[in-house]
């Protein structure tokens, strides 16, 4: 034992190593499958503190592109508003509807860290649990999709970007509704890859592609980019393409998280049809 | 000293964050300038306060950019391989007890030789575990590259600056 003992403490420095390393390669591939974590949880409280402070002071620089940007979502709205429509006929909208009932609720939020430098890149926002932000709901901002909300602390969330290797948006061709998958493989923070979208449909350059609203994260038709380029191999059964993507990724100041106020029901329906049908794995 | 020390460690990780990480260089430059104080570090400094100081300054970093021991491992093997670098360069070894690893105490050759060895391997750790299976090995290499080279030529830009009319 003693001997054991003395063996360490000579080779104290490759052990400490090893030791640290471990702790450090364990942080690193647990986060692969328990991304709620209790340290990331408490890294995200103790960094949104610090982050909130710094971008009350950044926030100044971006405050004319964010008010135009906010003045023109005004102006669509109010057009797209009851009170911009003449009413032309005489029924009477209750306002608990029975026909329309609400799917989506909007949360807006403001950014406070944001990285696109990154292979896998982070964004934090100013709102949380206290403001009903739970993990696996969507952001979008203007322009289009941003991520994914994967950890809630009190009054912060993180969310991961498109601009992430672990990032996957189910999406369609707005024109033939295609289905096909966005994924990001690094490099530029404005350019995406569009993946398993079947050869046997025509596309063009320019063609939009929105979210599919099959994932239960984001509503449907939420603007994603449009097609830059593509190439297709007679053998292969896919596309490869490339999208511009339509969310300035880089200057995100502004987003809404989007709650899907049905997703517990429709999570539900689906674990009850994978009991009745047992889908071969 | 020990203010010296950590005043190097909260610049660095303050610059890194609030500098660096905010200027979009493309993908092939993306310095990693904070593990400065690994560098700085005196000769006397026992290994295993070596590789302490490298862990914290690690884990620092993973929590402002939420990339989960990424980081700690990087700087941590930096650390560890901090003194094979010194005995692999350095022929004489009798350093005073503030000998710091910098141009004024050992020259511009061995300093180059020095800071470049460590910021490659810090580089290329966190670039490999970053992709992880994304990209090539030459695409990862190339980037740990231009990183390193460029964060170099900012640390050099630095020692001038700071650490070299110091009297």
């Amino acid at each position: 034992m003693l001997n054991l003992f003395r063996f360490i403490a000579r080779y104290h420095f490759f052990f400490l190593f090893l030791l640290l390393e471990t702790i450090s390669l364990s942080l690193y591939f647990s986060y692969n499958y328990f991304p709620q974590a209790y340290y990331f949880r408490m890294a995200t409280s103790f960094h949104g503190t610090v982050r909130s402070k710094v971008a009350a002071v950044t926030e100044y620089f971006s405050l004319k592109n964010a008010n135009r940007q906010l003045a023109i979502e005004n102006a669509i709205l109010r057009s797209s508003g009851s009170d911009a429509f003449l009413k032309v006929d005489t029924n009477t909208f209750w306002y608990h509807d029975t026909l329309y009932l609400q799917q989506y609720k909007y949360t807006p939020a403001r950014v406070i860290a944001n990285s696109t430098g990154l292979r896998n890149n982070f964004i934090m926002i100013d709102k949380g649990a206290f403001s009903g932000i739970k993990p696996d709901m969507g952001v979008i901002c203007p322009q289009g999709v941003v991520g994914i909300v994967v950890a809630v602390s009190e009054h912060f969330a993180s969310v991961m970007p498109l601009l992430h290797s672990a990032s996957t948006i189910s999406v369609k061709m707005k024109k033939n509704n295609e289905l096909a998958s966005v994924i990001w493989e690094g490099g530029s923070p404005d350019r995406a890859s569009l993946i398993s979208l079947s050869s046997q449909v025509k596309i063009n350059k320019g063609d939009t592609v929105i979210t599919s609203g099959y994932s239960l994260i984001f509503p449907e038709g939420i603007m994603v980019g449009t097609i830059d380029a593509f190439e297709m191999n007679p053998d292969d059964i896919y596309y490869s393409a490339t999208i511009k993507l339509s969310t300035p990724f880089s200057r995100l100041s502004y987003v809404y998280v989007v709650q899907n106020l049905f997703k517990d029901e429709q999570k539900a329906l689906m674990e009850k049809q994978k009991q009745i049908v047992p889908h071969n794995k | 000293m020990w203010l010296r020390l950590i005043l190097i460690f909260v610049l660095g990780v303050l610059f890194q964050l609030s500098v660096i990480n905010n200027l979009s260089l493309g993908p092939f430059f993306n310095p990693l300038v904070y593990s400065l104080i690994i560098l700085k570090l005196p000769f006397k400094t026992q290994n295993w306060a070596l590789l302490i100081w490298a862990f914290v300054l690690g884990l620092t970093m993973d929590i402002f950019q939420n990339s989960h021991g990424i980081n700690a491992a990087a700087t941590v093997f930096m650390a560890f391989s901090r003194p094979f670098v010194i005995n692999l360069l350095t022929s004489q070894r009798d350093f005073g007890d503030e000998d710091t690893p910098s141009i004024r105490d050992r020259g511009t050759q061995w300093y180059i030789f020095y800071s470049l060895i460590l910021l490659l391997v810090h580089h290329f750790i966190v670039f490999i575990l970053e992709e992880w299976s994304a990209s090539g090995l030459g695409i990862i290499f190339l980037r740990s590259l231009l990183s390193a080279g460029l964060a170099f030529g900012l640390l050099l830009l630095a020692e001038y600056l700071f650490f070299v009319n110091k009297n």
